[in-house]
């Protein structure tokens, strides 16, 4: 990677973690760019301005100051009268405290007065005088008290001497650097209310925002009810109401659903229940009534044949015949519907049935049955609906698993009856199957049942080790809920 | 001293051709037919009867119910149950309460015969086609009583892993519970099974109540 492309990249980074810090933060840090930007360029104009100035006014006075002096001084300087230019001088830095000090010389260069305690210092003294430069030009000086300006003015153009003063800036800068504190507390002033405004206006950005992400949350858990109130007429409050308008839409179509489910619900559960009835009546028949008579023939046939002694091989073979008619009736009646099934429940009908699948499939088929005892039966309708599970899906590992052995789990413990079958065949993928594809039918059907009892029915299954379906099935209050299909 | 029968069944037509098979025995005699249950208590209590003829699938007064009235009532008659319903739990039931023989209705009529000679003679009588389905269920299956130190076997997870398998809960909802992943779960069960030498959830649940731990 070249030293470009990480620049590229951190850049990238960088953006990327703008855009995504929170609206509040960004208009925050916007503001505060342009307050420090503004301030900022504000302050340092003014010091650069108010410098200037300072210079220029400072200049000014000096000069006119020390001017002033010259004019008064030209005549007691001529007449030689000490005693007026030293009250002149001592009125004139009486007057103006800024004033620090201020020379007066002859025409031939020796001091005359000054105003200083005890002489006049040695570097004030040896100062050069302003070589190159014209009278009245104003030098800067340093000293203990802060900047000195210093300007030297000729009397009567030199002629009578000259005057030297030093004017202190020290109220000036004093001035100054209050007039800088204010300019400063206003700025942080407005700063500080720019950064509220921006809060302030931050908040009512976001707070709807949050309001409709929460909505939007709740929707999506599956509480349709949710609204957010629409607070204002802007574009955040436009988004408000078509969000609202979503939700009741999106409300609407739930319960519509919800009535449609249930309706499919108790349609299926009538099919259901019809069907259960049928199938009681047929096996009833078969069993009853087509049994009972072929019964009745091969008993008839038998005393016939003993009425005759007769032992004709044909009769031998007829009532062969008719023992196996009553065995295939009685085997279809007991596949309709197992009479063991309401008689002594569910334990003892999947046992007869997994009994006989696994002679009929020639795999073994373990059953471990945990049921409380025949006097508190299972919610008969229930019963029903795990028999018939437990068919569909044992007739799946007989026909798809390719299983050498089979197993079957029936428990009902706190409150809750499961029933797991499983195979140690080839497996399958659920999801594949578990669509609307013809192939799945028996596979929803079987998840319909258990989900009509308020129960739920899984499929794990691993691509070559075999596969188990597990079912459980609530029992409280399932006689208020549903009432039971027969009986 | 011929002996007397009663064929409760509420098919005419076929206590009908039930008669004329006992009829053809010189030694037994028809007390009287029963339409239902109700009938045939009124029919005892009037006549004399030694064996019961009794179809168990038969609308009104529950067979059971009947059985154990007619026992109450009259100790000294025997039942032969003559049903269609060749299931071993209709056999132990009504022997369990006190009926002396079993036969199915397809059986040949011979069977019925000896059926109500043997139970005349005071003994117990199941049709041979029955005997099969019942008689595993009283031999039982050896019992392994070696569970309690298996248990120390598996650490604490794996045991309500185990526990957990045996209620009947899929490996997605165990991990969901235990916050562990499906395939962890797969491979606790994995070593579950392998620490105590199971093969299917059927094993699972048996270990699982036999060391009582679905309480």
């Amino acid at each position: 990677m070249t030293v470009a492309e990480r620049q590229e990249r951190t850049a990238a980074r960088i953006v990327r973690s703008m855009l995504s810090a929170p609206i509040l933060l960004k208009i925050l840090g916007v503001g505060f760019v342009v307050a420090v930007a503004f301030g900022g360029t504000t302050f340092l104009l003014f010091n650069h301005v108010a410098k200037r100035i300072h210079l220029q006014v400072i200049e000014g006075r000096a000069r006119s100051e020390a001017t002033g002096l010259a004019e008064s001084l030209e005549r007691p300087l001529i007449t030689g009268d000490l005693v007026t230019i030293n009250r002149k001088l001592k009125r004139a830095t009486g007057m103006r405290q800024d004033i620090r000090y201020i020379i007066v010389r002859d025409a031939r260069g020796k001091v005359v007065a000054h105003t200083f305690d005890h002489a006049v210092p040695d570097d004030l003294l040896n100062l050069p005088s302003a070589p190159g430069t014209a009278p009245g030009s104003v030098r800067l000086l340093g000293s203990e008290g802060g900047r000195v300006f210093d300007v030297q003015t000729l009397i009567l153009k030199g002629k009578a001497g000259t005057v030297q003063l030093g004017l202190s800036d020290r109220v000036l800068v004093l001035q100054n650097r209050m007039l800088k504190r204010l300019i400063l507390g206003v700025l942080a002033l407005s700063g500080a209310l720019g950064a509220g405004t921006a809060a302030a206006l931050a908040y009512l950005i976001t707070h709807p925002l949050d309001e409709l992400r929460n909505a939007a949350s709740r929707i999506r858990q599956g509480d349709y009810s949710a609204r957010v109130p629409v607070l204002s007429d802007d574009e955040i409050g436009s988004l408000a109401g078509t969000f609202n308008h979503m939700a009741k839409s999106l409300e609407e179509r739930g319960r519509q659903i919800e009535q449609k489910e249930r309706a499919r619900l108790s349609l299926l559960r009538k099919l259901v229940e019809v069907q259960e009835d049928e199938r009681k009546r047929l096996a009833r028949e078969l069993h009853d009534q087509v049994g009972q008579s072929l019964s009745r023939v091969l008993l008839t046939f038998q005393c016939a044949r003993r009425d005759c002694e007769c032992s004709d091989q044909q009769c031998l073979d007829l009532e062969g015949l008719l023992g196996k008619l009553i065995d295939e009736i009685r085997r279809m009646a007991w596949h309709v519907r197992p009479a063991v099934l309401d008689d002594y429940g569910l334990g003892s009908a999947l046992e007869r049935y997994l009994k006989e699948t696994s002679k009929r499939a020639g795999i073994p088929i373990r059953f471990e049955c945990s049921l409380p005892d025949n006097s508190q039966r299972l919610p008969r309708a229930v019963e029903v609906a795990l028999y018939r599970i437990a068919q569909e899906a044992l007739t799946n590992v007989v026909r798809h698993a390719q299983a050498t052995a089979a197993n079957v789990v029936l428990l009902a413990k706190k409150g809750v009856v499961t029933l797991v079958v499983g195979d140690n065949g080839v497996g399958f993928e659920p999801p594949e199957v578990m669509g609307l594809d013809g192939v799945s039918l028996g596979l929803l059907g079987m998840r319909e049942r258990a989900f009509l009892f308020g129960g739920e029915l899984e499929i794990e299954s691993v691509h070559g080790s075999g596969t188990e379906v597990l079912v459980n099935i609530p029992l409280e209050n399932e006689n208020d809920a549903h009432p039971p299909l027969d009986c | 001293m011929p002996i007397h029968l009663l064929i409760v069944d509420d098919h005419p037509v076929f206590r009908c051709g039930l008669r004329a098979l006992v009829e053809k025995e010189e030694d037994f005699e028809v007390a009287g037919e029963a339409n239902s249950g109700e009938e045939a208590l009124d029919l005892l209590a009037r006549t004399c009867v030694d064996v019961l003829i009794l179809d168990i699938s038969m609308p009104g007064l529950p067979s059971p119910q009947l059985v154990e009235q007619v026992l109450d009532q009259h100790p000294t008659v025997k039942i032969v149950v003559l049903s269609m319903h060749d299931d071993e739990h209709y056999v132990r039931e009504f022997l369990g309460l006190g009926a002396k023989g079993y036969v199915l209705k397809r059986s040949t009529g011979t069977d019925l015969i000896q059926a109500l000679r043997a139970v005349c003679r005071g003994g117990t009588y199941i049709d041979p086609e029955l005997t099969d389905a019942i008689l595993p269920a009283y031999t039982g299956r050896p019992s392994t009583k070696k569970s309690s130190k298996q248990l120390e076997l598996l650490s604490e997870r794996e045991l309500e892993v185990c526990r957990l398998l045996a209620l009947g809960y899929s490996h997605t909802k165990i991990g969901n519970r235990l916050s562990i992943s499906p395939r962890t779960v797969q491979s606790h069960r994995t070593h579950i099974f392998d620490k105590l030498g199971l093969e299917d959830r059927a094993d699972l649940v048996r270990f699982a109540m036999r060391n009582n731990l679905l309480l």
